[in-house]
């Protein structure tokens, strides 16, 4: 194939061209370790072996004698505040007295060469006193548990309360109880964590793999204190983030930058695929003990959860994520009584954090499951059960939230029920022999933004003198696509070429801040204020087109790369002629654009009230043939309805949501990190198993478009949802082929063979 | 710009390539127990990196496809040489008539890189207890020929596994062939178990073997892998097929003694219990399945 036809194979095979495909299919694209200069430095973390201990000494002599070790920096080398963290700063850097997980950071080797480096890190003496340690929630939070931090083992406790579950669930004539248990994730992405900095006047540049540059500028600037006042902060090309990618950076960027300062050369940190298994926070393990009422008619009219997550050593963002597990946990529908309370534990585990679902998962497995148990137990089809309930425009939520408008979650499970035969499927049943087949439903919501904050952006596009238009904001590239539908927005909204248009690579020097790249809010977000800065320039260069084309303004319209008369196809005037006229009238063509989004009315302490502007939805159903015998799970067809709103991009609409299928069913089948005494058993590709294309069913997309009024063209956010409902789905599948639920995932083939014994009554 | 790695760099080794097998033991005699030996490299690489080996010198095997490569048939046996990759194997028509089962378990082994680079030679050689090609060759009877300064010897392929990660060759020996008897009317198959569908290591694999006549089994062999510190004949399974009626019940009874036969212990990849019964249910298919594609009746 020639390099033409390969580019328009690749780019074009729908209409979009996805802006950064060639060069990464291609291996051009530059990723942090692909910039290290001669004279860097190697920078490698010490890190403890053990789950609790005290540091009683940290002896670097001998490392320091180490042929090519340029600098040994430990807890007292930190310039500045030595403690970061998301919502609670309780994460040392580098740990000073005490160590909480295996794998803290002790302390940093700064050398010459990677050997030299790993040399130093084993020549660094750490005298420890080994504490009693918790590895469960459950431990950690009963009285005289050893305490993880000064302020005790409770993370964080969060609170719904609407109506009143206790009278709701004494009224109910069907109540099915269960509890219900999710996994540890790792994110797995294909690029681990890396940082590249550089000494300055003053400060550090810092060039690294991450979601967030102004958050991580944050965190650097906490680290250096006044030493460094000027801190730069440039993301490099990033392999994949998954909500890892939120605040681990942090850490490895103002390392990085310690290293940097500390020696005056630039200083490299990049984990190996073991250390990037062994530090980053992963997903939240949560317990979910649930109990639901129903009336015979099919109504809920109960919802009660106490919920328990495994939070690690340190808080990261866990007080967040339990928040969204708990507001979302009576799920998609309508439920008058609610009662739902959660608490996150420290524990000496390793951290736990952001993870694309965010809470969702978790709360929609067990929300889901239970759906179809309450649905058995009134002996209605699962969907007509959801149907009986869901949320519509205008209902209360069981937060209390009167819903507005743009709510297409009825027509997701409408579509979704259809278009998988869902109705014969049931009606045929499981069979009789070794396979059996077996059809679940699954439901997610997903509240725009950031949940339980205020939120805002600000973002600016700019036409420069040749014609080009320059888009610049914080909100990263790490493989979503959302740079190409940055240019698609400013492409529609100014009626240019798309290879006009340049998305900027974040760096805090250049870009405004647009919030983090985390919540699927960038189209939302991001997109917006970029929407809103392009027509401040649209409605600049319509002015000028009206005194050229002799018209008043508001006949002119954009398209085909030019300023159209309306009705007068002839009168234009082409989109470079109208910039240099601009350029001619010393018009300066850069706006901003900014939105925001005020903190909801929600009651912390009473636990309702409001919390989104709006809503996304998605359903799933999933088909699977289970081997009895082998307790094998296939999925054999999939389909994922999602209501986003307005599509911006199509193609990258339906990735986002296949690609978080893929990522889902690795969840609900395989995907479990495993631990034993906080030691991480499976930290490599050979062990902690994520799906191949094998296993990997063809994944029909279904698009229910339910605009909003708030984001760009009406769209919501599609990042996340697509893993959310996927472990409910395949459960209830499961379900439905066997007669009985599991309430425990994954899926793998020994923990389905055991619970088809356990039921079955052999040992 | 300088390149990076991860990790740091590999200690330096010297690299040997000899072009004649006289050579080869010229270099092994020489370097002996410093040495290791390098052939596909999917395992050798893996565990340079990992520093579980260290060795002074790697001795390549690569120029010696003429000697120790190749897949024939003459005299009854079906030779394979120890250098062939699974690939090869897969993809022979010698194989696929005379030893199904290992083609089966060849086309399974690792992914398409994997397939392309690894020979079988190393697979037997690394003597990994879940070695796909083991319990299709246990099973066919083979044996294998080991090459030394001092000449030849051969021993049937379960003898060169000694425990797990450990085999029989002496220093300054090399495998160079795997025989296999070339019968038309056997017949093979081989499956495996394992937590997704592809690259990925087999919580267990069984390959039976068998021959049919009238309804009844001439000899039949079960052997499995990742169910014991090496793979294994699965001994009173095979001796209850020799001889014995070809049905559904008999296959049951075989496999319920594979189960028996199955020594596993439990780790990341499934605990005991689960392994005993993933071979009974295997052996059992696969029993059931030579049965249906019997054409003796």
């Amino acid at each position: 194939m020639t390099e033409q036809r390969l580019e328009e194979s690749l780019l074009r095979s729908k209409g979009v061209t996805r802006i950064d495909a060639l060069e990464k299919a291609t291996g051009e694209t530059k990723y942090t370790t692909d910039n290290i200069h001669e004279d860097a430095l190697y920078v490698r973390v010490v890190r403890s072996p053990h789950p609790h201990a005290l540091i009683r000494r940290i002896d670097v002599s001998a490392a320091e004698r180490v042929q090519g070790v340029v600098k040994v920096a430990t807890a007292r080398s930190v310039p500045g505040s030595n403690y970061i963290g998301y919502v609670v700063q309780d994460r040392p850097l580098l740990c000073p007295d005490k160590v909480r997980f295996v794998g803290d950071s002790v302390a940093l080797v700064v050398a010459d060469t990677p050997e030299s480096a790993e040399l130093g890190v084993q020549a660094v003496r750490v005298d420890y006193e080994q504490l009693p340690a918790v590895f469960t929630p459950e431990e950690a939070l009963r009285p005289g548990a050893p305490a993880i931090h000064v302020s005790g083992n409770l993370t964080a406790r969060h609170l719904v309360n609407f109506g009143d579950a206790p009278k709701g669930l004494a009224k109910a004539d069907s109540v099915v109880r269960g509890v219900y248990r999710t996994p540890v994730q790792e994110h797995a992405y294909l690029e681990t964590e890396a940082a590249l900095a550089y000494p300055k006047k003053d400060g550090v540049v810092v060039l690294g793999s991450m979601q967030n540059p102004f958050m991580v500028k944050k965190a650097v600037s906490t680290v250096m204190g006044g030493a460094a006042p000027n801190v730069r902060i440039i993301q490099a090309p990033t392999g994949g983030g998954f909500g890892a990618k939120q605040d681990a950076p942090d850490e490895v960027c103002a390392m990085a930058a310690l290293g940097a300062w500390l020696t005056k050369r630039p200083a490299l940190l990049a984990f190996s695929r073991k250390e990037s298994a062994a530090f980053h926070p992963k997903r939240h393990p949560m317990t979910f003990e649930r109990e639901m009422g129903v009336t015979s008619n099919g109504k809920i009219i109960a919802v009660r959860a106490r919920i328990l997550g495994d939070g690690g050593a340190y808080a990261s963002l866990s007080e967040r994520v339990l928040f969204v597990a708990v507001i979302v946990a009576a799920g998609p529908y309508v439920v008058p009584n609610v009662h739902v309370e959660g608490e996150v534990a420290y524990t000496n585990n390793v951290p736990t954090g952001a993870f694309r679902g965010f809470g969702k998962p978790q709360a929609s497995f067990a929300a889901e499951l239970q759906m179809d148990e309450a649905a058995e137990s009134i002996g209605i089809d699962p969907v007509e059960f959801r149907l009986l309930n869901v949320l519509r425009e205008g209902a209360i939520t069981p937060t209390g939230q009167i819903l507005p408008g743009g709510v297409g979650l009825e027509e997701c499970i409408i579509k979704a029920s259809e278009a998988s035969g869902w109705e014969s499927k049931r009606r045929a049943g499981p069979g009789t022999g070794t396979k059996r087949r077996g059809i679940g439903m699954a439901c997610t919501i997903h509240p725009e933004g950031l949940n339980g904050e205020a939120d805002a952006a600000t973002a600016s596009v700019e036409i420069t003198e040749e014609g080009r238009v320059l888009v610049k904001s914080s909100l990263t590239e790490y493989g979503q696509g959302i740079h190409t539908g940055f240019v698609s927005i400013v492409s529609r909204v100014l009626g240019t070429r798309p290879d006009r248009a340049e998305v900027i690579l974040p760096d805090t020097d250049l870009v405004p801040d647009s919030g983090p790249t985390v919540a699927s809010r960038s189209t939302v977000f991001g997109g917006k204020a970029i929407l809103l800065a392009a027509e401040k320039l649209r409605q600049k260069l319509s002015l000028v087109a009206s005194d050229m084309l002799s018209c008043p303004a508001e006949e002119i319209s954009f398209e085909e790369d030019s300023a159209v008369r309306l009705g007068h196809k002839n009168e234009r005037v082409g989109f470079a002629e109208l910039v240099a006229e601009c350029q001619r009238r010393r018009m300066s063509l850069k706006e901003e654009g900014k939105v925001f989004k005020p903190l909801p009315l929600w009651d912390m302490s009473a636990g309702h009230g409001d919390l989104a502007p709006s809503y996304a939805f998605g359903v799933h159903v999933a088909e699977v043939e289970v081997d009895t015998e082998l307790g094998k799970v296939d999925v054999i067809n999939y389909i994922a309805a999602h209501d986003s709103g307005t599509v911006v991009v199509r193609e990258q609409y339906e990735s986002q949501i296949i690609g978080g299928v893929a990522q889902g069913l690795g969840y609900a089948l395989m995907e479990e990190l495993i631990l034993k005494d906080g030691v991480i058993r499976n930290k490599t590709f050979l062990d902690y198993h994520i799906p191949t294309a094998a296993d990997v069913p063809t994944i029909k997309t279904i698009i229910v478009e339910a605009p909003d009024e708030f984001g760009p063209f009406g769209a919501k956010g599609v990042g996340e949802a697509g893993i959310e409902p996927v472990a409910g789905a395949v459960g209830n599948a499961i379900y439905n082929a066997l007669g009985f639920p599991i309430r425990r995932f994954p899926f793998t083939p020994e923990r389905v063979s055991e619970a088809i014994d356990e039921r079955s009554g052999r040992t | 710009m300088k390149s990076f790695q991860y990790l740091a760099p590999i200690p330096r080794f010297e690299y040997l390539a000899p072009t004649t097998l006289s050579e080869v033991f010229e270099v092994l005699a020489v370097h002996g127990k410093d040495a290791a030996i390098i052939a596909g490299g999917t395992d050798l690489t893996v565990a340079l990196k990992e520093r579980t080996v260290a060795p002074k010198v790697v001795i390549d095997l690569r120029h010696l496809r003429s000697d120790i490569g190749g897949i024939s048939v003459g005299n009854g046996v079906l030779c394979i040489g120890a250098l062939a990759t699974f690939s090869e194997i897969e993809e022979s028509p010698l194989v696929r008539r005379y030893a199904n089962a290992l083609r089966e378990a060849s086309a399974n082994v690792g992914t398409l890189q994997i397939r392309t680079l690894a020979t079988l030679g190393g697979n037997l050689a690394t003597a990994s207890p879940a070695a796909d090609s083991a319990p299709p060759l246990i099973a066919l009877g083979a044996d294998v020929t080991i090459l030394s300064r001092s000449g030849k010897r051969t021993l049937p392929v379960q003898s060169i596994f000694t425990g797990p990660k450990r085999n029989s060759l002496q220093v300054g020996e090399i495998i160079s062939s795997v025989e296999i008897p070339a019968i038309e009317e056997v017949r093979s198959v081989w499956t495996r178990a394992a937590v997704r569908n592809e690259n990925v290591l087999s919580a267990v694999s069984v390959a039976v073997v068998a021959t049919l006549h009238d309804g009844r089994f001439g000899a039949g062999r079960v052997a499995l892998g990742a169910v014991a510190p090496t793979p294994i004949l699965a001994e009173t399974a095979s001796g209850a097929m020799a001889g014995s009626e070809a049905n559904a019940e008999q296959a049951e009874k075989v496999a319920a003694l594979a189960g028996e036969d199955a020594k596993p212990i439990s780790d990341i990849r499934a605990s005991a219990r689960y392994r005993k019964r993933l071979v009974h249910v295997l052996t059992r298919r696969l029993i059931i399945q030579l049965l249906s594609e019997d054409r003796t009746r």
